[in-house]
């Protein structure tokens, strides 16, 4: 019996299966709205998040109860302990608030991520592949999350939006290979030099300067320069990793602040995209208003 | 006949399914030590495996091209205009279930040394095709940097993959009733019903 024959007899078969090759063409397209989004994403973004929520909720539940069970067997020792550490840091605040000072007159470096409304997520996901960087949170666009946002922590930089789905969104980690496509440059927080940041691997970024300082010292806080358009300016992204100091390096090693293997919760920052993208378009206009007068 | 090829698949779905949310999900879980392993652990592969185990070309391949499918969906979503790798893993999955195929319809046998080498050349093809295809595709990605990266990525994949899968395809076996299949295929074979 040919394969005609038998679709003539029991024609289900052969109408499921031209239901899913539509169904699977239809779902390369792009969401409107969306082009970097297809609807096979969308849909089953959207279908697992409910699964990868309850999960990562249910274990995060057991985990809690068993940390507080631990908790409590050991609060007698900790107490003591606490009552030492209590004596230290009252003596280590007191040189902080020297500090404090200092710092509010070196800018405005830190408020941004303070200042920006945002909507905490929980990271149900990550990757499929090993390679690449990015993972999923249990927020999207009902949340009023959208595409290009950018994602923090109380440690530092995450990474920015790239896709949303109603109730997930897919985040890039700034240790994605493809982040420094977009050119985001960022500054050391002392000493103000500029470096394109490109993401290097699961743990580390480089940060390429484009005119290599005098001297760097290890450690060094690197910050959004809010100059990209991608991000505002004063986010923490992390601190170079060096033997020591360096002098006249071009590209240094970046660890990121946020701990990125071990992401819980995070922010995504509700930042206006005209703000982002403030300091961009004021160079273009500069450029463009030169560029008129030299035709002149 | 036609009920039990039907429960099968819709075993493989859920299957296929399971793992998916366990290769997005379980290594973020994990304590650090171990999650760092559970990453090169790839579950759709070694669902694939299993149902190459099976015999059946045409469900294995389908199996796998759903596998690579479930793969896309939760891997890398575009950003900067960098091309994404949708049908890569497709590709890869449907390579090394044709492989593993073959090795099981030469060696007729069912047993921990067979499996042993259906994963391991179907986690050594999947590796290597998708590398091949990443480099081809000028991704940047640190594995791909230097011989170093490549042989690590496929040790770790290989041994990983060899010792998820033999935990895995225990539960498997009670999940597909193998073991009663094949007592009841021995024992047909001993009353002369079917020739092997």
């Amino acid at each position: 019996m040919s394969l005609t024959d038998k679709a003539k007899k029991n024609p289900t078969w052969l109408l499921g299966l031209l239901l899913v090759v539509h169904l699977f063409v239809i779902s390369l397209n792009r969401v409107p709205g969306q082009p970097d989004l297809s609807y096979l994403q969308l849909v089953t973004m959207s279908g697992m998040m409910p699964f990868q929520w309850l999960a990562s909720h249910s274990i995060g539940a057991v985990k809690n109860v068993w940390y507080g069970y631990a908790d409590l067997r050991n609060a007698r020792t900790e107490n003591e302990d606490l009552k030492a550490r209590r004596d230290q840091l009252e003596k280590e605040a007191s040189e902080l608030r020297g500090k404090v000072a200092l710092a509010e007159q070196l800018g405005e470096f830190g408020k941004a991520a303070i200042t920006y409304e945002g909507v905490i997520a929980r990271v149900i996901g990550h990757d499929a592949n090993q390679w690449f960087n990015t993972l999923y949170i249990d927020r999207g666009s009902l949340a009023g999350i959208e595409k290009d946002q950018p994602v923090v922590t109380a440690d530092g930089l995450v990474g920015r939006v790239i896709n949303t789905s109603p109730l997930a969104a897919q985040v890039l980690l700034i240790t994605d290979e493809r982040h420094g496509a977009g050119a985001v440059i960022a500054q050391t927080e002392t000493t103000r030099w500029l470096g394109i940041l490109e993401g290097k691997s699961q743990y580390l970024c480089d940060l390429r300067f484009i005119v290599p300082p005098e001297k760097l010292e290890n450690g060094e806080s690197v910050v959004t320069s809010g100059q990209d358009g991608l991000y505002p300016a004063g986010l923490l992204i992390g601190r170079v990793k060096s033997n020591g100091s360096v002098r006249a390096p071009v590209l240094v090693e970046i660890e990121p602040a946020a701990k990125l293997g071990k992401l819980e919760l995070v922010k995504v920052l509700k930042v206006p995209p005209e703000q982002i993208r403030g300091p961009v378009d004021e160079l273009k206009k500069e450029e463009q208003s030169k560029t008129a007068d030299r035709k002149k | 006949m036609e009920k039990a090829s039907r429960g099968t698949s819709v075993k493989i779905a859920v299957c296929l399914l399971v793992a998916v949310f366990a290769q997005t999900t379980l290594a973020g879980l994990a304590p650090e030590a171990i999650s760092q392993w559970l990453a090169y652990v790839d579950w759709l592969l070694i669902i694939v495996v299993y149902v190459c185990l099976g015999r059946d070309p045409v469900q294995a391949l389908v199996t796998a091209v759903a596998a690579g499918v479930l793969h896309d969906a939760f891997s890398r979503g575009p950003a900067n205009g960098v091309m994404t790798a949708i049908g890569v893993s497709g590709f890869a999955y449907v390579l090394a279930a044709y492989a593993a195929d073959r090795i099981v319809s030469v060696i007729v046998a069912d047993n921990l040394l067979v499996r042993f080498a259906t994963v391991a050349s179907a986690s050594l093809i999947n590796t290597l095709t998708k590398v091949a295809f990443y480099k081809l595709l000028k991704f940047k990605l640190p594995v791909l940097i230097g011989g170093k990266g490549i042989a690590a990525a496929i040790v770790f994949g290989l041994v990983t993959n060899l010792i998820a899968a033999t935990l895995l395809y225990i539960v498997l076996d009670r999940v597909f009733n193998k073991d009663s299949a094949l007592k009841l295929r021995r024992s047909e074979a001993r009353r002369g019903k079917v020739k092997f």
